[in-house]
């Protein structure tokens, strides 16, 4: 998938150092819909550099619990903090100006543009440089350093050599590296992944996790990821956390929570 | 109380009106995703057909009946199905509300067309005499006319809640409005369903046409307009869901609206602002406080990932190559056009370019906050008439350049858009369509007719106030100032369009979720087109003044709003030359028809012609006459350069991309 030098593999640091403040913490988050609670106060938090995976069957909250600390929904009850600053009052756009990245469940691109397009706004985003003014004055051409650190993620992402096809033309797969790539060149504290690997094959989902892990390992990035394929959690996460029907009911390493009856309940529906 | 129900029963008719279009209108919602524009003129065209069968044909009245509702107005329902909404992808919100928008402006203007030009007064009412009183209700005599509006009323009412709730066929268009390709993998003809609903509710346009001509006496589409304002807000205030509040609320308008009358003095300037307001408040205050009409277009089709992307602008489409040969071309046709309209062209026909310059300024507004922002604004034209307005009074009362004034009235139809964006930050698609058409009919009835600004009478403005040395307004000098401004405008639309502002916009057209998870401001870059959309329709607006050296309210009416994008959709709407075209061709073929007998429709006939060139918006949401360039641009490629494989057009933020300009002139 990368051209470019390969990502150091090695496991990561323990993460949930008590000393370190978290970079973000949800305490007590609450969201129904129509009297059926889908997120039921859940409460957690997620080290910087740290990667934890939430995950849990379909229907568990967890997409919805991404939405209320996106701000794309405003949760009941509880409080979300984004390094040591609350964020409940924030727009979703302000929220991700002070770090927050997201994928989407559901393929979120803009079929008007290319990919290497998809990257410069959320360069243009994240500098903050939409000024009407520089438009009008012929002064929005993208600067070199910033083509050049878009093509730098392009090729971490593996899709350099799509960079001027148009995102119409990308088949599922693609469009979520394109998504990748976009959370990515935006520099967060935080990446929301939510089921980054669904539209991908085997080989492509394993240099996906090689990513994830790299972005950690080598930017000390936090990553926060939702996931169905339990081998990439086990290979991505330090932490797992495992909801269903909006509450949590488990929490520790992968090996622990895959181990715990209640989990396989939830997953298998029994607890055998 | 009985001076209360004095005034108040005389509403029931009407009020029973709008409640059959609101329930008609919240049918073909439910069951097609479709919120019907053209209802209106559906009714209008039983309401024509059934009285001209009648009074020039001397038809049986049942017979007529059947012809025109039966008939007639269903087929309309399955020729409007088959041939047009079938094909609009039903996340495409845009796509059905400009189909919906050139019926309305298209029918109403065709029918004299094909059945002469006369007008059709007194239609028979279809159930109980009209002339006969059958009961008093305290004193107020029930006629024919209200016998017929309750009964009618109450049938279709109790009829379509009986379709909806408990029949299969009504489940399966419930089901169908989603995604009716994913209705037929589970083996229902949702082609049937979908046609049957379309059916059933032109059939109740059809019958509150016929229902209303008898009320109305002289039969006018300008009647059927204003009912559908009112069923618009009736529907509103139904969150476009349930039948019986919109019957309720229709009926309540109408109420409402003789009570008012009845109350409210006269000739007091409150009766003169409120009455004709009260459909239009009513469907804000529908937009502002019904929950429902904030997330109407969230509902997204599973399988809409199967329709084929919009095709890219022919601009960017064509080889560096071909490039290099249409570039000088245009800057040689530009150069040969301001040369001849200097030296040669006839004054009418030089009147008629300047108008088609002032035109394509106020087209470049649509531009702006259709084609780059991704927002149907159907106000285009009262921005303009902000400008046109607030120039012509500075001139007038204070005798201000008109060239001070372009500038004041453009600040200030940039501040009623920005008021206009602020009152609309939740709603998009069909609500803002909604909102801006509310605003247009405000500034119609309340604003632009007021004595104050006008007194519905038109201005005139005088060339001396131009300054500059223009003396001559339809003159050479006139040309050279509009050209100007257009040039200055193009610049400006080009440089927000290939700037960080265009991709913004391009990125909240695609997803508004992302767009924001990537940190940019939806909110400030809504205002945003909507404050530079309405400066340069202000100063179009302007600019058309003081080509045309008068104010007319007629001209800046909210049926040219609607006209305008019908236009500017033909032609292209995310391109600046399609603006340019529109203009263009707006004043021209105009000035062709003039030459044609006026038994073939006059004037009128250019609203037919581009209302149904924006019909092909099913078909080429790209706008016909730019599928046309992309055509022949690939076959002229093919011809010079040899055929091409890739199409993938060139970035427009990157190294590669266009240049300003790229689009044309």
């Amino acid at each position: 998938m990368s051209n470019g030098p390969q990502p150091d593999l090695t496991p990561p640091p323990p993460a949930g150092d008590a000393d370190v403040a978290p970079l973000l913490e949800v305490t007590d988050v609450s969201k129904s819909f129509g009297g059926i609670a889908a997120v039921n106060h859940m409460s957690f938090s997620v080290q910087p550099g740290e990667s934890v995976g939430l995950v849990g069957p379909n229907g568990a909250g967890k997409t919805t619990l991404f939405n209320c600390i996106c701000g794309q929904l405003r949760p009941e009850t509880g409080r979300v903090e984004l390094a040591g600053t609350e964020i409940d009052r924030l727009a979703v756009y302000e929220r991700a100006r002070l770090g927050i990245g997201r994928t989407y469940q559901r393929v979120e691109v803009f079929p008007d543009m290319t990919v290497r397009q998809h990257l410069l706004v959320a360069e243009r985003a994240r500098r903050g440089d939409g000024r009407l003014w520089r438009d009008l004055c012929n002064r929005s051409r993208p600067a070199a350093d910033e083509l050049h650190r878009v093509a730098e993620v392009l090729d971490l992402v593996g899709i350099g050599d799509r960079a001027d096809d148009s995102v119409s033309a990308l088949g599922l797969g693609s469009c979520r590296l394109v998504e990748l790539g976009r959370a990515l060149v935006a520099e967060p504290s935080i990446l929301l992944a939510d089921e980054p690997s669904s539209g991908l094959d085997v080989h492509e989902t394993q240099e996906l996790a090689k990513v994830l892990r790299a972005l950690q390992h080598e930017r000390g990035l936090a990553v926060l990821l939702v996931e169905h394929d339990l081998a990439m959690v086990g290979a991505v996460v330090d932490r797992a956390i495992v909801m269903d029907l909006g509450s949590m009911v488990a929490q520790g390493t992968f090996d622990e929570v895959m181990a715990d009856p209640l989990v396989r309940d939830a997953y298998l529906g029994t607890s055998a | 109380m009985e001076h209360f129900l004095g005034f108040a029963i005389p509403g029931v008719p009407y009020g029973c009106t709008y409640a059959i279009v609101a329930v008609g209108l919240v049918l073909t919602y439910q069951a097609t995703g479709v919120f019907n524009f053209a209802f209106g003129a559906q009714a209008y065209t039983s309401a024509f057909v059934y009285t001209k069968l009648v009074q020039n044909e001397h038809l049986p009245i049942w017979l007529a009946f059947f012809l025109s509702v039966v008939i007639l107005a269903p087929a309309l329902g399955l020729i409007f199905d088959r041939f047009l909404f079938r094909k609009i992808p039903s996340t495409n919100t845009t796509a059905k509300l400009v189909m919906g928008i050139s019926l309305f402006v298209g029918i109403p203007a065709l029918l004299p067309v094909l059945f002469s030009n006369q007008n059709q007064f007194n239609s028979p009412s279809i159930l109980f005499d009209p002339n006969t009183v059958y009961f008093r209700v305290v004193s107020q005599p029930i006629n024919g006319i209200y016998l017929s509006s309750l009964v009618i009323t109450a049938a279709v009412l109790i009829a379509m809640v009986v379709l909806m709730r408990f029949t299969n066929l009504g489940l399966q268009m419930r089901g169908a409005v989603e995604s009716r390709r994913l209705v037929a993998l589970d083996g229902v003809n949702s082609g049937a369903v979908v046609a049957t609903a379309w059916a059933v509710s032109s059939f109740l346009a059809g019958l509150a046409g016929v229902m209303l001509a008898p009320i109305y006496g002289q039969l006018q589409s300008q009647d059927y307009a204003t009912l559908l304002v009112a069923a618009f807000a009736a529907a509103a205030w139904a969150s476009l869901r349930s039948l019986p509040i919109a019957a309720l609320v229709g009926i309540l308008m109408g109420v409402a609206s003789t009570v008012l009358q009845g109350y409210l003095p006269s000739s007091s300037t409150l009766s003169a602002a409120a009455l004709p307001s009260l459909p239009f408040l009513v469907l804000v205050g529908a937009l502002l406080l019904v929950p429902g009409m904030r997330s109407l277009d969230e509902s997204k089709d599973p399988l809409s990932s199967v329709d084929p992307p919009t095709p890219p602008t022919t601009a960017t489409l064509r080889t560096p190559q071909l490039n290099r040969v249409i570039r000088p071309a245009w800057y040689v046709l530009l150069a040969a056009f301001c040369l001849s309209m200097l030296t040669w062209i006839p004054a009418t026909w030089e009147s008629v370019f300047n108008a088609g310059l002032a035109y394509s300024i106020i087209f470049l507004s649509i531009t702006l906050i259709t084609g780059m922002g991704g927002q149907l604004s159907l106000c285009q034209a009262t921005l303009a008439g902000v400008g046109a307005y607030t120039a012509a009074l500075l001139a007038n009362h204070l005798g201000l350049n008109l060239l001070a004034g372009a500038v004041v009235g453009m600040v200030l139809a940039g501040a009623v858009a920005v008021v206009l964006a602020l009152a609309s930050l939740r709603l998009k698609g069909l609500g803002l369509a909604l909102m801006t058409i509310a605003a247009a009919l405000f500034f119609d009835t309340s604003v632009f007719t007021q004595g104050s600004i006008s007194n519905g009478q038109a201005l005139s403005v005088q060339s001396k106030w131009l300054g500059l040395g223009i003396v001559n307004p339809d003159g050479h000098s006139l040309f050279v100032l509009e050209i100007l401004v257009l040039v200055v405008c193009a610049i400006g639309v080009l440089l927000v369009r290939n700037g960080t502002t265009g991709q913004y916009l391009s990125a909240m057209r695609g997803s508004e979720t992302a767009a924001a998870g990537l940190g940019i401001n939806l909110t400030w870059q809504r205002v945003l087109i909507f404050a530079l959309s309405g400066m340069v329709a202000g100063l179009g607006g302007t600019m058309l003044t003081i080509q045309q050296q008068t104010v007319n309210a007629f001209n800046f009416n909210y049926q040219f709003s609607l006209a305008f994008v019908v236009i500017v959709v033909t032609t292209g709407v995310s391109t600046l030359e399609g603006a340019i075209n529109a203009g263009f061709a707006f004043v021209v073929i105009q000035q062709v028809l003039t030459y044609l007998p006026a038994r073939l429709g006059g004037e009128s006939l250019v609203i037919v012609l581009f209302a149904f060139g924006a019909l092909q918006y099913a078909n080429h949401p790209e706008g016909i006459l730019e599928f046309q360039k992309r055509r022949w641009t690939l076959r002229l490629e093919g011809m010079l350069f040899g055929d091409r494989q890739a199409t993938t057009p060139p970035l427009a933020g990157s190294t590669a991309a266009p240049e300003p300009g790229g689009s044309g002139p």
